[in-house]
């Protein structure tokens, strides 16, 4: 069968359809039909925006009425309430470290509004700038022996079942998975990091907190507690000894250098970990 | 005029017939076989034929209710013709592309009962296009059988070019495996 042969198999095709065909066309879609939803969803998101900003300035209001001390830190309004968290994390036991930390954390705070965990020595408190939502956790008595880094808003509902007298001296929040610290230098993520390490290490007793959502965390079960006291891990309420898979689990991220650090916090081989403890 | 009125004339002997049918058809009629000869003398020479023959079916036929496809029938079989007749489907583009993309779905063998295979087939090409969609049957038709190019289907269907090229080639696999399933090795 020839070309022309292949196209004339076609012509016996019924008449209704051919017919069809022969005037069928779609028509354009007018103009304000196409406008007109666009128009509307920029008013929608403009509502939405506005709401969200409005909702602010009420909570911000209230706090000061003291109906719901919101930003009871200091008694700050949301956005300038970062100068006085900067301020009170200033006070805590490792400055050089937390100076990285500040910048971009205000950053998020400003840019994305998001949950946020502070604390100073005398006055404990957890908000969330977001949700306008705070919880005391408790008045510490005792001076700082303990870092929080947390990557997951989650921490803030284990917070509160710590016992009386422990401190918590600074918070981080939800840094891997916001757009913004990803859209940071990789240089600036990689020094936060490695301070905030560092001073696990050095810290006897410090409490470390890994995204539930992120693979590591889930691959290790880590969705409940996880804290390390006095030179022992407490993963979802079990001790481990030092040097015990927790342990190993931890030195495994500090021996990472700065440049892969954080490649390897979200790739480290688990199998090879799992492995190396079954060897232990 | 409407085509029933149009019949009537044929009916009736009356050449004003053929004049009303040019006037109402002759420009769609044009552009089909303009479609496939790719030459305006050519198409206008099916187009006067066109008339000549739909003068010479009614009576006794009376496509009274698809007047349009009945013209565009005789149209189209006659461009084709020409196409054949002066051996122009090797260097007719349109022809040569079209029937290269049929050629992916249809079968191209040649064989003893060609009549009758070709008549099944033909069942089967219309069994196929009744199943698709009202867009995609008339993308189909505007293509394969009134021969379209790309972007005169892009402007009719209100959609891109690629969206088009895109929904042709699903129509085409999907023919092939149909024709498939219908027992046609492809």
């Amino acid at each position: 069968m020839n070309g022309v042969e292949m196209l004339e198999l076609l012509t016996d095709i019924e008449d209704k359809y051919v017919e069809e065909a022969a005037t069928y066309s779609v028509k354009k879609r007018k103009l304000w039909k196409v406008v007109f939803p666009i128009a509307a969803a920029a008013i929608l998101v403009m509502v939405a925006l506005s709401t969200r900003f409005f909702a602010h300035d009420y909570a911000a209001k209230r706090g000061e009425n003291g109906l719901i001390d919101i930003y009871s830190l200091k008694g700050a309004k949301p956005m300038e309430a970062v100068p006085e968290i900067e301020k009170d994390l200033r006070k805590v036991s490792c400055p050089v470290h937390l100076e990285n930390i500040i910048p971009s954390f205000k950053k998020c705070i400003e840019n994305e509004g998001f949950h946020m965990v502070y604390g100073t020595a005398k006055n404990m408190k957890i908000a969330t700038l977001e949700d306008k939502e705070e919880r005391e956790v408790h008045v510490v008595k005792k001076p700082a022996t303990w870092l929080l880094v947390t990557f997951d808003i989650e921490v803030i509902k284990a917070i509160p079942d710590m016992e009386k007298g422990e401190t918590i001296h600074v918070a981080m929040v939800q840094i891997f998975e916001t757009k913004s610290f990803q859209k940071l230098p990789p240089y600036t993520v990689e020094r936060q990091l490695m301070g905030i390490l560092s001073d696990l290490q050095e810290n006897p007793t410090c409490m470390f907190w890994l995204n539930e959502k992120s693979e590591i965390a889930r691959e290790l079960d880590l969705y409940e507690r996880s804290w390390r006291n006095n030179g022992q891990w407490i993963i979802n309420g079990k001790r481990f000894a030092p040097g015990d898979f927790a342990d190993y689990y931890l030195d495994s991220i500090y021996e990472c250098d700065g440049e892969s650090f954080c490649y390897n916090l979200y790739n480290l081989n688990l199998d090879e970990i799992r492995e190396k403890l079954m060897e232990e | 005029m409407e085509d029933k009125e149009i019949i009537e004339l044929y009916f009736a002997r009356d050449e004003k017939a053929i004049q009303c049918t040019a006037e109402v058809y002759g420009e769609r009629l044009r552009r089909l076989a303009y479609n496939i000869v790719q030459d305006d003398r050519d198409a206008q020479e099916c187009e006067n034929e066109t008339y000549f023959r739909t003068w010479r079916c009614i009576p006794p036929k009376n496509p009274r209710k698809y007047f349009l496809a009945f013209l565009s029938k005789i149209t189209r079989n006659l461009a084709l013709d020409k196409c054949r007749q002066q051996n122009a489907d090797k260097r007719n583009a349109i022809v040569i592309a079209l029937s290269e993309e049929m050629e992916q779905c249809i079968p191209a063998e040649e064989s003893i009962e060609e009549k009758i295979y070709k008549a099944e087939l033909e069942k089967c090409i219309n069994g196929f296009i009744e199943r698709q969609t009202e867009v995609n049957r008339n993308l189909f038709l505007r293509r394969y059988w009134y021969m379209d190019s790309i972007a005169e289907l892009s402007e009719r269907f209100a959609m891109s070019e690629s969206k088009v090229k895109n929904i042709l080639f699903r129509l085409r696999k999907d023919l092939r495996l149909f024709l498939r399933k219908e027992g046609y090795d492809i």
